[in-house]
């Protein structure tokens, strides 16, 4: 026998047993399931540690409200206050029951938090609803991914596995983001989604406000001989207000005779884009479920009115944080691009309406 | 043939130790709350450290220059660079 054949043969041998045991045996999948499951199993104990940090803080900042029993308070709101959606199915008055879930539910969790925090301002008592909700949504981040792991172990599903082992990394740092974005509503400084506040704010010169709608207001400035009316939520507590109705009311007040409706918000911008981009468009830019959207949109449409967007690019972990230098840059650019369209596009004596949307923490 | 095992075992190895490497935590950035603060009537401005209680358009005195009324204009936050 030729000793220098010996391992051409082992190799053949081992290429054969290896080729049965990847095509007919369950061995390969067991060993991916393996794998991603411990991956996800360390995810899940990173996200179950910035849960307790953000009920910690939540805690923390009641304690500072000289709430009696703050974990009872935080346990009472975790898991509740959900929302079910409208029948879709038969879309008539959608909006009109929407809007009416929606401030239902805005309402519930108002009365929980005054009869729970009763010696807290009207600012504190608006940033501690947004920290339990972000609270509240840890909780859910945490159930959700713990559902699909717990899931792909009962039926042995490594495809499941691997497509949750591929999204947690997203999933972990938008929790993180959540997480760090607390600091900021409890210190009640500008988020990056104040930058349609934000541009309002440096519209409106010395003008006063004029409550309009809930936690809305506006102000009656002017620019170049044109009416400038601007319209965002009342702050500095942390409230997105309702600017649909806002618009619809002045519109209405004003008999139609507007020349043109800006609204400025915060976007997402795409991974190639830079933050503080500032793009402009038409349409409503503003990310409600639909009520105060189309409540803008009817109100352009009903009176002929064209509706410009213009919009600050952010990434969605910016949005929810303290406003950053880049941003801050991005709302200066779309200050003067609103002012460049109200020169070019408002005839003088004309009437334009600005609406900066978006949350308005840290902004009076 | 153990050349050959050898070379593959330690291609495995290191690309475990690779992946490894890059799981773990990125370094946490240091960041630091600017408030700036400027006069309605002149051209004024003066920054600071963030203190609880600031938002924008929250007065903060008279300007030193005219006179005027200092007003927080704005509140961001920058990452303090690392020191080489």
């Amino acid at each position: 026998m030729d000793g220098s054949n010996d391992w051409a043969s082992t190799l053949l041998v081992i290429l054969i047993l290896g080729s049965f045991l990847l095509n007919f045996t369950d061995i390969p999948q067991k060993m991916q399931l393996w794998r991603y499951s411990s991956y996800i199993r360390k995810k899940i104990i990173q996200l179950t540690e910035i849960e307790d940090e953000g009920r910690r803080k939540v805690i923390k900042y009641l304690n500072r409200l000289n709430v009696e029993n703050p974990r009872k308070v935080l346990e009472g709101f975790v898991d509740n206050f959900f929302l079910i959606s409208p029948v879709n199915i038969e879309p008539t008055d959608i909006i009109k029951r929407l809007r009416h879930l929606i401030r239902n539910r805005d309402e519930s969790i108002r009365r929980y938090v005054e009869e729970n925090i009763p010696n807290a301002s009207l600012v504190q008592r608006q940033n501690a609803e947004v920290l339990l909700e972000i609270s509240s949504v840890l909780t859910l981040i945490n159930k959700i991914v713990k559902h699909y792991f717990q899931l792909g172990v009962k039926y042995n599903n490594w495809i499941l596995m691997m497509q949750l082992a591929l999204e947690l990394q997203q999933v972990v740092k938008l929790a993180k983001a959540y997480d760090d974005a607390m600091d900021a509503f409890m210190a009640g400084m500008p988020i990056g989604d104040g930058a349609g506040p934000l541009v309002a704010f440096y519209l409106k010169g010395d003008a006063k406000p004029v409550r309009i709608a809930k936690e809305t207001i506006y102000y009656e400035t002017s620019l170049d001989g044109r009416k400038v009316y601007i319209i965002k939520a009342e702050g500095p507590g942390s409230t997105v207000g309702w600017p649909g109705e806002a618009v619809e009311k002045l519109v209405n007040m004003l008999g139609g005779s507007v020349s043109r409706i800006i609204t400025v918000d915060a976007a997402l911008k795409l991974e190639s884009e830079k933050t503080g981009e500032v793009a402009y468009g038409v349409g409503a830019a503003i990310g409600d479920p639909g009520p105060e959207k189309i409540a803008i949109e009817r109100a352009a449409s009903r009176y002929g009115i064209p509706l410009d967007a213009v919009v600050i690019k952010m990434s969605n972990e910016e949005a929810i944080n303290s406003m950053t230098k880049q941003v801050l840059e991005g709302v200066k650019k779309a200050v003067e691009i609103v002012k460049k369209v109200i020169r070019d596009k408002v005839p003088e004596s004309g009437s334009v309406i600005v609406v900066g949307i978006g949350n308005t923490v840290g902004i009076a | 043939m153990t050349i050959v095992f050898l070379a593959i075992m330690a291609f495995i190895i290191s690309y475990m130790v690779v992946t490894a490497l890059k799981s773990r935590q990125e370094p946490v950035k240091l960041k630091r709350t600017i408030t700036v603060i400027k006069c309605s009537s002149c051209d004024h401005e003066q920054s600071r450290d963030f203190k609880e209680g600031d938002f924008v358009g929250k007065e903060e005195g008279q300007c030193p220059k005219c006179g005027g009324k200092l007003i927080v204009s704005a509140i961001y936050v920058e990452e303090i660079p690392e020191k080489v």
